[in-house]
């Protein structure tokens, strides 16, 4: 079954946990199992927060527009939003903290995208957004 | 995401933690759980097996109060970690900052030992 979704999030935490509710319903209407809900979610939840955090510009609009695909047991996401240029890819995370001392907020939400994520692309489109392409396999 | 603390003796406390640790119920409660951890003069056994989601910013707390027990010289151990939320854990290598055993009683010897 090729099951769509697509939402606008606005840039604020509340509304990025009523579109994760709503991702939620989705996926599960789709049949997927409860662990790649779960990666999918986390990938969401860190790439959306990356921007509500970072992507900070007065000239753009305040909405990320988040879309969904389930085909033969694959998750496919998508995230674009209309924030300053940034190549998640190309950000190197500082390798991991040994000591308490040594963490520190910035990095990690990439790292747990790369980590749940089976596939990671990025490109700058046509319109001047940022694009996000996932995919999350089921297990 | 609700929490509560509950007094075991005078330098030992048992935090429970219940519901989507995720960014908007962080940025709801923080401020509220900073504050209780502030207030104790002890070690703090943190249990998350009502914890069904947490995200980078959830464990970015966990470990700021974490740091904060440790300047006192004490300690903080996770407990009852969810498989899922376990997985995110083990991503960020949270074993190697903060303790985590599987139960209360292995969470509780970890802060005697």
């Amino acid at each position: 079954m090729d099951a769509l979704f697509t939402l606008e999030v606005a840039r604020r935490y509340d509304s990025l946990a009523d579109a994760q509710a709503r991702l939620g319903a989705f996926l599960s209407g789709a049949g997927c199992d409860a662990r790649t809900m779960f990666r999918v979610e986390v990938v969401v939840e860190e790439l959306v927060v990356n921007v509500i955090q970072h992507g900070v510009s007065a000239t753009i609009d305040n909405q990320l527009t988040l879309c969904a695909r389930v085909k033969n047991g694959q998750v496919q996401v998508a995230l674009e939003d209309g924030g300053p240029e940034f190549d998640p890819l190309q950000f190197v995370p500082r390798p991991l903290p040994r000591l308490l001392e040594e963490e520190s907020a910035g990095g990690n939400g990439l790292r747990l995208v790369r980590k749940m994520a089976d596939a990671f692309s990025y490109t700058r489109t046509e319109a001047g957004l940022n694009r996000m392409e996932l995919e999350i396999r089921s297990a | 995401m609700e929490f509560s603390f509950t007094e075991l003796s005078p330098t030992l406390h048992r935090a429970a933690l219940k519901g989507r640790a995720d960014a908007a119920s962080v940025d709801r409660m923080e401020a509220g759980f900073t504050a209780s951890i502030a207030g104790i003069d002890g070690n703090v056994a943190v249990d998350l097996g009502g914890v069904t989601f947490m995200g980078s910013l959830g464990i970015r707390m966990l470990c700021r109060e974490a740091r904060v027990l440790a300047r006192r010289g004490n300690k903080m151990v996770l407990f009852g970690v969810q498989p899922m939320v376990m997985e995110v854990f083990d991503a960020m290598a949270l074993h190697e900052l903060i303790p985590i055993a599987s139960d209360e009683p292995e969470a509780l010897a970890i802060i005697a030992g």
